[in-house]
């Protein structure tokens, strides 16, 4: 409950300071003013028109984006964690995020003009699934997870989609896709309402059914047999979380590119606060998940003014380190890799 | 394609600069130069129609326009500027707004333009949109890479800024300093094998095709393009064979490119660029990156030079 209501507001603090913050001033009543205006309610508080294209057409839906990719990365951490049975797997590090930027930057590349903003989402789905389902398929032998096969997996398929999405940003004109960076290290500058329209719902989805399994995540590290006893169809639930966890994963790559690390750093840190039970985890990593993403792009966006910061760097950089213990804790706990 | 090259220079400038740049308020006292022929309505190269009712607060958004209104003496009116702009001197103390293949709305709205001027190549247009949804003017001129260019380029902006008769006195002065360049690129006897390389790291060399700014600048003044022999269009990174194998007696660049490899003997000593005659012989032309890229209205100046380096033998001519 603690750890609930400290997410929360972690989350409305973060969205509240990146609202408030950037290039035009927009003090509180103004922007309270230009909110309750666009819910249809005209107050008394004054705004000037600059400052209502900044707070409507740019810093919200900024900050609505940047919640939905942290959202979705988080929740599908907890839960990759949870089905691989193993602390490591992150969106990023099993290869998912690099396929669905492959199938995003191909869909756009052939599909764009006809698909228009919808090639995407949809070549990211199909990138996605097919990196996710080979690397499960690659990993699980005889009923567990080999975590050595699932990393190195993950590496080569990363390798393999970050290649192709870098040659694509080589040869497109689109400037989304012209920048490579975008697909290695992510961004929100393209944040618009139409992008947050056709995030929300692949997220809202994986959000809200992901906590469902839950309780089967946590009877399933017991183990197989166990799981199957308690009434678990153990292949069904794996297959499901899987592929709501990779549908979240592929709508924020479709929406801001790969951004590493972030699928590790909160499920890690709200099992240190609040321990391992997932139906607090998954959840809980949703929520963690937004206010670290918005948190990041907030400075990402200001630090460097008026250019900005790949956001993945900076997840990165924090998320590291947190890896290299994981690491070192696994070893120690299970004497070794061999 | 081209015109990729003045992004480049961008982000070499935001390293160079430590990406710090002023997005605060406007600089207090400056007096606006008038701009009589306003209002004026204009449709862009990206099919957008806008009308400029003021041009007392303007935003450049690559060097080449900043240059321009410079020179058309609206210097006083422009409050920001983008990273790539380096030329004149007053233009860098300017606040900055970034980068054009990379530009962010906020910083540009930030700075209360009564207009915002660039090309095609500025980018993502959904910023531009966000900065149009501010109810700023954006022009978006078209990408030229051809010689003719700079004229065309000073009398559209003049255009759009109500100050046309500035833009046609400027115009044909520029459109003077070209033609005698070209007439005197015409005289010489020789047609030189060049390259026009362009480095964006020791690791990045690029060499310009024929239908590129530096391409136009080589074939204006008559010098054969080695890049032909290979088939290149646009700008392509430099295998190293592909130069050493066109042979070319002179080489021609830009001058941030060479610092950023540490000096002319490391440009010289550079794979593909080594093996050259024109390397064995140090026939190596530098010019500043702007002045003989950015198609604006010291592009004559740069051509005339160009032209002296390209062909010797006109040593002393008028």
């Amino acid at each position: 409950m603690v750890v609930a209501v400290a997410a929360g507001s972690l989350l409305i603090g973060a969205s509240l300071a990146s609202l408030a913050m950037g290039a035009v001033s927009i003090p509180p009543r103004a922007a309270l003013g230009i909110l309750l205006e666009h819910a249809g309610w005209s107050t008394g508080l004054e705004f000037t028109s600059q400052q209502d294209a900044v707070m409507w057409g740019i810093r919200l839906p900024r900050v609505i984006l940047g919640g939905l990719v942290g959202a979705a990365l988080g929740v599908a951490g907890a839960s990759y964690q949870a089905i691989f049975r193993n602390p490591m797997a992150d969106p990023q590090l099993i290869g998912v995020s690099s396929g669905a930027a492959l199938g995003s930057a191909v869909a756009i590349l052939l599909l764009g003009g006809v698909l228009g903003m919808t090639a995407g989402p949809l070549g990211g789905l199909a990138g996605g699934f097919t990196t996710g389902l080979l690397v499960y398929g690659l990993a699980r032998h005889r009923g567990r997870t080999e975590v050595v096969t699932m990393i190195l997996s993950g590496i080569a398929i990363a390798a393999v989609g970050t290649a192709g999405a870098a040659f694509i940003s080589l040869i497109s004109d689109e400037p989304r896709l012209k920048s490579a960076l975008f697909w290695v290290l992510g961004s929100l500058t393209f944040a618009t309402w139409k992008m947050v329209w056709f995030t929300f719902p692949l997220v809202a989805v994986a959000v809200i059914a992901l906590p469902a399994y839950a309780r089967a995540m946590n009877v399933s590290l017991l183990g197989d047999a166990e799981a199957r006893s308690l009434g678990v169809d153990v292949e069904r639930f794996r297959i499901v979380v899987l592929a709501l966890a990779t549908t979240a994963v592929a709508a924020s790559v479709a929406a801001a590119g790969v951004i590493g690390f972030v699928g590790l750093l909160v499920p890690h840190g709200i099992r240190l606060v609040a321990g391992p039970d997932n139906r607090l985890v998954v959840p809980a990593s949703a929520v963690g998940g937004a206010a670290l993403v918005i948190l990041f792009d907030l400075v990402a966006r200001t630090a460097a003014a008026p250019t900005e910061i790949p956001i993945g760097l900076l997840t990165a950089i924090a998320g590291g380190p947190v890896f290299l213990w994981l690491v070192r804790r696994t070893r120690r706990e299970h004497g070794g890799w061999g | 394609m081209a015109r990729r090259l003045l992004l480049l220079l961008g982000v070499l400038g935001a390293l160079a600069s430590g990406c710090t740049g002023d997005s605060g308020s406007p600089p207090p006292g400056t007096t606006a130069i008038p701009t009589p022929g306003l209002p004026i309505t204009y449709t862009g190269a990206d099919g957008v129609t806008s009308t400029i009712t003021d041009a007392g607060r303007i935003v450049t958004l690559s060097g080449e326009f900043t240059e321009i209104v410079f020179a058309l003496g609206l210097g006083p009116n422009v409050v920001a500027v983008d990273l790539s702009s380096v030329y004149p001197d007053e233009a860098l103390g300017l606040p900055k707004v970034g980068v054009e293949f990379r530009l962010l709305a906020e910083p540009i709205i930030a700075q209360e333009p009564t207009v915002v001027i660039g090309d095609e190549d500025a980018v993502p247009k959904d910023a531009i949109e966000q900065v149009r949804a501010a109810g700023i003017p954006v022009v978006i001129f078209p990408a030229l890479t051809t010689i003719d260019a700079p004229v065309e380029k000073i009398r559209q902006v003049a255009h759009v800024l109500g100050i046309e008769e500035a833009g046609e006195a400027l115009a044909a002065r520029v459109r003077a300093e070209i033609d005698d360049a070209l007439a005197l690129a015409a005289a010489a006897p020789s047609r030189p094998r060049a390259a026009f390389v362009y480095i964006a790291s020791a690791e990045t060399v690029l060499i310009f095709g024929e239908d590129t700014v530096g391409g136009a600048m080589l074939a204006a003044a008559g010098a054969y393009n080695v890049a032909a022999d290979a088939g290149i269009s646009g700008w392509m990174p430099l295998t190293p064979e592909v130069l050493a194998a066109g042979e070319p007696e002179v080489l021609v660049t830009a001058s941030r490119g060479v610092a950023t490899v540490g000096g002319l003997d490391a440009f010289l000593a550079l794979p593909g660029v080594a093996e050259t005659p024109a390397a064995r012989e140090r026939r190596v032309l530098v010019f500043e990156d702007l002045y003989i890229l950015g198609l604006a209205p010291r592009t004559g100046q740069a051509l005339r030079e160009l032209v002296l380096g390209l062909h010797p033998e006109l040593a002393g001519a008028p």
